[in-house]
C-alpha cells in the first residue's frame, strides 16, 4: 500500500497539477479521513528511495583515474550530453574516464578495457 | 610455445574496445533468481542482458571472477524491467550495474555440437572443449508458416514394432508420449535415437534429446548409453536438470528446437525429444509467480498452451524450395495416476498430431513397451508409412481389436467354440510379438518380416506363451539366411509379390525347421 501511495505522489507531482506542498495537504486529509495515517512513515520512506533512484539517474556521474585527466573527461562527457562540473577520482579505473546518466554510460576507462580484452583473451562470448 | 606467444598477441591486437554510450541499468531487489532492475528504458521483450559484477571492484578483484551471469528480459514494467537470472543468482547484489547486450537470447548452434552435451544456453558441459565453427541464433522465433511447409511423407522409424506397425510417425510431425512415471516414456524416445544407427547415414536424422529437470544421474546414464551404442555420432543432449535455476529449464527446449532448427534448414531432418514438458510447465509456473503474473487454473500462468504451442509448432517439414529438412518432435508429458484430463496433458495432446498412450496396468502385466495401442493415434503418420509396413500391418489393429472384445472370456476357455479360441490365440500371439525389451529397436526390414509372419499364420503352430521365444528364433533364422530378402525390403521400401514370395519361402523353411509344441 505504501508503495502504491508514493508512486501515486510521485506521478501527482510530475503531471504539475498540484505543487509539492499541496499535494502534501492532500495526502494528510486523506489519510486522516480513512484512518491510514500510521503508513506515513512507510510512504516516507518510499517517497525517499524514489526521490534517491530519481537523483540516482537524472544526474551525471563523472569519474576519473587520475585527476590530470579532468578536463578531458569533462569535454567528452559534454559531448555526449552528460554535463556536470563534479568529477570523482576513482584510482580503481587505472586510466581515462567513465560517465553515467540515466541508464546511459560511457566507459572509456583502462580497467573496462583490460577486463574486456582478459575476457576476449580467454573465450568469453 | 611460440604460436601460444602469437595466438595471444593476435586475440590482443584484434581486440576492440567498446565505443560509444551503453545503455545500463541498476539492480533495485534480487531474490529466487529474479531480478528487479532500474532503468533499461529502450529494453525489448526476451533480450540479453549481462550483469557486470567488475563494475564497482578493483582490476584485481575483477579478474578474480570475470564469469559472465546473464540474465533475459521477461517482464517490462512501468519503472524498470523484471529479469530472470541465467547462471549464479547468488552472485547478483542490489545495486549492481547490468548492461543491454541488445540481442534476443541466442545460443551457438552448427555441425560442430554433434556428439556434444550442452546446457540450455548451448555452453558445452561434457568437458570435450569449446564449440568450434557455430554461429548465434535466437532461441525464440515465428515458426515457418503454411506456404514454407509440404505434407508429412517421410516415416522415422522407431525400431518398435508397435509403434511403426500401427502409430506411425512421419518426419515433421510431432507424437506425444504420455504415461505415468515409470512407465516407459525415455525408454521409447532413447530407442527411437538408437534405432536411426540401422539408417543410411546420408538420410539418418540429426537427434537431439533435451532433459528438462531431470536427474543428473539419469542423463548420465542416457549420455552413455547413446554412446555404447554409437549414438551419439548422430546426437545432441541438451541438458537442464533438476538442480538448474527454473529459467534455464524453461529455455532447454527451445534451445533444442532452435538446434533442430539449425539442421532443418540446412536440408536435413532433426528429431527433437523433450523429455519432460510436465516438468517444463512447472518450471514456467515457478518464474512466472516470480515473476508477478496473475496465476490461472492450477496456478498456472494464462500464457502456458502459448508456450507449449510455439515450442510444438516449430516441427516441421520444410518445402523442396527451403531444401526439404524437417524437424520431427516427440513432447514427453508425465500423468499422475492416469489423468489425462489434467491441465497440462490436455494442452499438450490438442496441440500435437498423435499420441502414444502408456499405461501402468499394461506395464505391471509384462507388456513392454505398455502402449495401448487402442487409444494410441497418430494422425498424419499413415501417411508416411511406408507400402511394406502398410502391406503387413494392415490387419494387426482389427485382429487386436477383437482380441480385446473377447479377452474377459479368457478364463472360460474350456467352454470356448474354436472360432473363439483360436481368435483368443490369435490375439495372445499378436501381443506376444508386440513385446519388446528396452534398448533392443529392431531395423524396419526385420519388424516388416516379424510382422508379416505373425500376420499371416507362421506362429500359428506355436503355443502364444512360445510365441516371443519363436519370434526371437526367427529374427536369428532370417539374419543367417534372409539377409537378401531383408535387404531388399529396405532398399525398396516395399514388399512386391516377388519379394513377398522369397519371404514366404524363408517363413515356410523356418516352420518346417522349428518343431511346434502344440498344434
Amino acid at each position: 500500500m505504501k508503495k502504491i501511495y508514493a508512486k501515486a505522489i510521485e506521478q501527482l507531482v510530475q503531471k504539475n497539477s498540484h505543487t509539492e506542498a499541496e499535494v502534501a495537504t492532500l495526502l494528510l486529509e486523506h489519510l486522516r479521513k480513512s484512518g491510514r495515517l500510521k503508513l506515513l512513515t512507510g510512504i516516507q520512506a518510499e517517497l525517499k528511495i524514489l526521490a534517491k533512484r530519481k537523483e540516482n539517474t537524472s544526474s551525471t556521474h563523472l569519474e576519473v583515474a587520475r585527476s590530470a585527466e579532468r578536463e578531458y573527461a569533462l569535454l567528452e562527457a559534454q559531448n555526449v550530453g552528460m554535463e556536470t562540473k563534479e568529477v570523482i577520482i576513482t584510482p580503481s579505473l587505472i586510466s581515462g574516464f567513465r560517465a553515467r546518466k540515466g541508464g546511459f554510460l560511457i566507459d572509456h576507462s583502462g580497467k573496462r578495457a583490460l577486463v574486456d580484452m582478459y575476457r576476449a583473451v580467454t573465450n568469453y562470448q | 610455445m611460440q604460436s601460444i606467444i602469437k595466438r595471444i598477441e593476435e586475440e590482443i591486437t584484434s581486440f576492440k574496445r567498446v565505443e560509444g554510450v551503453e545503455e545500463v541499468g541498476v539492480v533495485r531487489e534480487t531474490g529466487d533468481g529474479i531480478a528487479q532492475i532500474d532503468g533499461l528504458d529502450k529494453a525489448v521483450m526476451s533480450e540479453m542482458i549481462l550483469f557486470d559484477p567488475t563494475f564497482d571492484r578493483s582490476l584485481e578483484e575483477a579478474l578474480k571472477d570475470t564469469d559472465p551471469i546473464y540474465g533475459l528480459i521477461l517482464n517490462l514494467e512501468e519503472d524498470g524491467v523484471r529479469a530472470v537470472i541465467l547462471g549464479d543468482a547468488s552472485k547478483v547484489s542490489e545495486g549492481m550495474l547490468v548492461r543491454r547486450l541488445s540481442r534476443l537470447l541466442s545460443i551457438p548452434v552448427g555441425e560442430s555440437l554433434v556428439g556434444r552435451v550442452v546446457n540450455a544456453l548451448g555452453e558445452p558441459v561434457d568437458g570435450k572443449g569449446a564449440l568450434a565453427g557455430t554461429i548465434l541464433k535466437p532461441i525464440e522465433r515465428q515458426a515457418y508458416g503454411v506456404m514454407d511447409r509440404s505434407p508429412v511423407n517421410t516415416p522415422i522409424h522407431t525400431g518398435i514394432k508397435s509403434i511403426d506397425a500401427m502409430i506411425p510417425i512421419g518426419r515433421g510431425q510431432r507424437e506425444l508420449i504420455i504415461g505415468d512415471r515409470g512407465t516407459g516414456k525415455t525408454s521409447i524416445a532413447i530407442d527411437t535415437i538408437l534405432n536411426q544407427k540401422s539408417e543410411d547415414p546420408k538420410t539418418r536424422p540429426i537427434c537431439i534429446y533435451v532433459a528438462i529437470g531431470q536427474k543428473e544421474s539419469k542423463t548420465a546414464r542416457i549420455v552413455a548409453d547413446l554412446t555404447k551404442a554409437g549414438a551419439m555420432e548422430y546426437t545432441i543432449v541438451v541438458t537442464a536438470p533438476a538442480s538448474n535455476p527454473a529459467a534455464l529449464l524453461f529455455l532447454a527446449p527451445f534451445a533444442g528446437a532452435t538446434i533442430g532448427e539449425f539442421f532443418m534448414e540446412n536440408g536435413k531432418d532433426a528429431l527433437v525429444v523433450y523429455d519432460d514438458l510436465s516438468k517444463h510447465a512447472v518450471a514456467y509456473r515457478q518464474m512466472s509467480l516470480l515473476l508477478r503474473r496473475p496465476p490461472g487454473r492450477e496456478a498456472y500462468p494464462g500464457d502456458i498452451f502459448y508456450l507449449h504451442s510455439r515450442l510444438l509448432e516449430r516441427a516441421a517439414k520444410l518445402s523442396k524450395e527451403l531444401g526439404g529438412g524437417s524437424l520431427t518432435a516427440l513432447p514427453i508429458i508425465e500423468t499422475q495416476e492416469g489423468d489425462v484430463s489434467a491441465y497440462i496433458p490436455t494442452n499438450v495432446i490438442s496441440i500435437t498430431d498423435g499420441q502414444i498412450y502408456l499405461l501402468a496396468d499394461l506395464f505391471n502385466k509384462g507388456m513392454r513397451p505398455a502402449i495401448d495401442v487402442g487409444i494410441s493415434v497418430s494422425r498424419v503418420g499413415s501417411s508416411a508409412q511406408t507400402k511394406a509396413m502398410k502391406k503387413v500391418s494392415g490387419k494387426i489393429k482389427l485382429e487386436l481389436a477383437q482380441f480385446r472384445e473377447l479377452e474377459a472370456f479368457m478364463q472360460f476357455s474350456s467352454d470356448l467354440d474354436s472360432d473363439t479360441k483360436k481368435r483368443i490365440d490369435s490375439g495372445r500371439r499378436m501381443t506376444e510379438i508386440l513385446k519388446q525389451n528396452v534398448g533392443n529397436p529392431i531395423a524396419f526390414a526385420m519388424e516388416a518380416s516379424v510382422i508379416y509372419a505373425a500376420t499371416n499364420g507362421y506362429f500359428d503352430g506355436f503355443s502364444p506363451e512360445k510365441t516371443s521365444e519363436q519370434e526371437e528364433k526367427l529374427q536369428d533364422f532370417l539374419l543367417r539366411e534372409g539377409e537378401d530378402v531383408l535387404m531388399t525390403i529396405t532398399n525398396s521400401r516395399e514388399i512386391d509379390e516377388n519379394t513377398e514370395a522369397k519371404l514366404r519361402q524363408k517363413l515356410d523353411t523356418f516352420v518346417a525347421r522349428s518343431a511346434p509344441t502344440t498344434a
